[in-house]
């Protein structure tokens, strides 16, 4: 119950935790106690101001790569050495290797996927920017 | 659409993006830290929120520590007519967590609308993506589920 109400939008006030303790029944520094054994356990990863990374002028994109099989973990290690992609992942598709990459500009974003071009070893890339978003709200529902 | 922060609304950001301090008044330890008071920590805050620089306070959660371990990345080839509807239509779902338009390569990639769903189990997953098809009649889709994770790392504001 507390997980759930943490992934919530807490009020920005001077007293934020307070609600969702009262709704647990809690003191609030009961509440801190089980967030931080939480933190601990691995089960939260951060907790604090989501920050749309877009609007402080990020630039970031989604690439999807075809690589030959025998060459995916080498690739994907060269890629996961650019502190600029964030997210990577192997998925079962002819185009097998997709990432995320992020950058303080589109000039510094332009120039990552540039060096990524140019260090090659792939079949072939997809450039997939977001056009419009229509949701985020990763709120997971914990059974 | 770009918002100008200044330095303060900037170190805010920097304190409170990855853990915000335990403590009664959080705000309060924050306005201590850079020699302002609580009430303007609260007040920029809730600028950063009104113009959407910051979307949410809250905590983001591990989900295969949760034991979701079914997160398909699905790519639906949507007529281009249809996109506004459909991707207002699938971003509805409560189980769809992200959900985006991209662009299309014609004749080499078709899929535009991307959705991410995050399940316990395949079985579970495949039938709400069965219900997602049908309630948008858009029958053309990629379950790209990831089975291997290289990365997942944050960029951090700085």
């Amino acid at each position: 119950m507390i997980l759930k109400e943490l992934q919530g939008n807490l009020p920005i006030v001077e007293r934020p935790f307070q609600g969702v303790a009262q709704k647990a029944n809690i003191t609030e520094e009961e509440l801190f106690t089980r967030i931080r054994k939480l933190i601990d356990e691995g089960l939260i990863r951060k907790f604090g101001l989501r920050i749309d990374s877009k609007k402080v002028g990020y630039a970031s994109t989604l690439v999807a790569m075809k690589v030959a099989r025998g060459k995916r973990d080498e690739i994907a290690a060269k890629l996961n050495t650019y502190p600029n992609v964030t997210h990577n992942y192997a998925r079962e598709h002819e185009y097998n290797l997709w990432f995320t990459i992020i950058a303080r500009s589109k000039d510094e974003l332009e120039k990552n996927l540039d060096k990524i071009q140019r260090d090659g070893g792939y079949e072939d890339m997809l450039n997939l920017p977001v056009l419009r978003k229509f949701k985020i709200n990763v709120k997971f529902d914990i059974k | 659409m770009l918002m100008k922060l200044d330095e303060t609304d900037a170190a805010i950001l920097r304190i409170m993006q990855d853990n915000v301090p335990l403590v009664l008044r959080p705000f309060l330890t924050v306005a201590e830290k850079l020699g302002i008071r609580e009430g303007e920590v609260i007040e920029r805050v809730q600028k950063m929120v009104d113009s959407g620089v910051v979307r949410r306070f809250s905590a983001s959660m591990r989900h295969r520590k949760l034991g979701i371990k079914a997160n398909p990345l699905i790519a639906w080839r949507v007529p281009r007519e249809k996109v506004e509807e459909v991707g207002n239509r699938l971003a509805s779902y409560e189980e769809v967590t992200h959900c985006y338009e991209r662009p299309l390569m014609p004749g080499k990639w078709e899929y535009n609308l991307y959705t991410m769903i995050h399940g316990y189990d395949k079985e579970s997953v495949e039938k709400l993506v069965g219900k997602l098809s049908r309630a948008v009649g858009i029958k053309d889709y990629l379950m790209l589920y990831s089975s291997r994770e290289y990365k997942k790392t944050y960029k951090r504001y700085e």
